[in-house]
């Protein structure tokens, strides 16, 4: 068993991973104090003392979600501004997906880096420069929750393919087309077709 | 109490507390409670809470082919899911379960109805054509009301832009369902 956390830093950083793996569990008004408390391995009343309320202690677990996908792993193993980066952060992806569906992501909302980096990708690639028109702003949005969707579904909907190995190559890699149609207003009808050969 | 109904207010309970969360953060006890039965009963018909949950997940799925999908003869509109909360929020918490049991599973009657209806729509088409559109318009319908307006407010959107984001969505999944031959309804 670990040591119980002392002092400010450790019991506030236990604090957040505890509020990092509940909000991966279930929609936040269904984490109590004590349990992250619990999980902490600490007093009950430093959840107050150090973060004023239960809600500022799990936004600061979904901020700091979100700081970790942006920064990738250590390794570089991947980037979160790849397509479908998501899938390497289930952990945030789950957090992400309780706290919205329970309506509450509007009180815990964070800053998204990794939006704002393809923001500008998109409107520099479509020609608009670095400030994004209306239009670039809808598309990334709906690309965005186009690659939120899939990764949160892919596991309930892939078996149903029956894929062998080669066949999930070429799916992977048409449904990143049709990501990119979305997001710089392409044929997406086409993305989906397979490539004829040069 | 009729011994029929009890094995299916248990189900309909069950469904109504998936809006609100995955199966993992539901008690036997709270599944009783809501269905207004006993909680001997959810052994007694089901072997337990987790049988109970899959059952109602069986039950979801072939409501979907059923009656949104007209017996697999239609697909899937923005607006059975978007105003519908009982179809995303419960996909969406039944998706996010991560129990051994509930993975293992391997019934899918919504990619199967949708798979054979493109298979009537686009019979020479190709099959992994037709999965990239069944995946897309699930990212695409399911996505927009779990992720949509959270999404939408982090690229700088306000709610008044919502209805451009949605019919950007439509437009995609019309485009999506023409390239298997889908008729475009209006």
């Amino acid at each position: 068993m670990n040591a119980k956390p002392r002092g400010a830093q450790q019991v506030k950083a236990a604090l957040v991973t505890a509020a990092v793996k509940l909000l991966g569990q279930r929609p936040p008004h269904q984490i109590s104090g004590r349990e992250l408390a619990e999980e902490a391995g600490v007093n009950y009343g430093l959840i107050h003392h150090y973060f004023g309320s239960k809600d500022i202690l799990l936004q600061a677990g979904l901020a700091d979600l979100a700081s970790s996908f942006a920064e990738g792993p250590t390794d570089e193993s991947w980037s979160s501004d790849e397509p479908f980066s998501i899938r390497h952060r289930l952990d945030y992806l789950r957090a992400l997906a309780f706290s919205s569906i329970s309506g509450e992501l509007e009180d815990l909302s964070t800053v998204h880096p990794v939006i704002e980096d393809s923001l500008k990708k998109v409107s520099f690639l479509r020609g608009k420069g670095q400030d994004p028109d209306e239009q670039t702003l809808t598309d990334v949005a709906v690309g965005t929750l186009f690659q939120l969707g899939w990764a949160l579904f892919e596991q309930r909907v892939l078996p149903g393919f029956a894929f062998n190995e080669e066949e999930n190559a070429e799916f992977e890699k048409r449904l990143r087309s049709t990501l990119r149609a979305i997001m710089l207003d392409g044929d997406v009808a086409k993305a989906t077709q397979a490539t004829p050969i040069p | 109490m009729a011994a029929a109904s009890a094995r299916q207010d248990i189900i309909d309970a069950a469904l109504r507390l998936l809006e609100d969360r995955p199966p993992s953060a539901i008690s036997g006890r709270e599944l009783a409670e809501e269905a207004g039965v006993n909680y001997g009963l959810i052994h007694y018909y089901f072997n337990g809470k987790q049988n109970a949950f899959l059952a109602a997940r069986d039950f979801f799925n072939r409501w979907v082919v059923d009656s949104v999908m007209q017996g697999g003869s239609q697909p899937v509109s923005l607006s059975d899911t978007s105003d519908r909360r009982s179809l995303w929020a419960v996909a969406g918490h039944m998706a996010l379960e991560a129990s051994k049991e509930w993975n293992e599973e391997r019934d899918l009657p919504v990619v199967e109805a949708y798979l054979n209806l493109f298979a009537q729509t686009d019979p020479s088409g190709d099959r992994v054509q037709h999965a990239v559109v069944v995946a897309s318009l699930y990212a695409l319908l399911l996505g927009r009301p779990i992720f949509g307006a959270h999404n939408a407010h982090s690229v700088g959107l306000t709610d008044e832009d919502l209805p451009k984001v949605d019919q950007r969505i439509r437009s995609l999944v019309s485009d999506l369902e023409g390239s298997v031959g889908l008729e475009q309804q209006t």
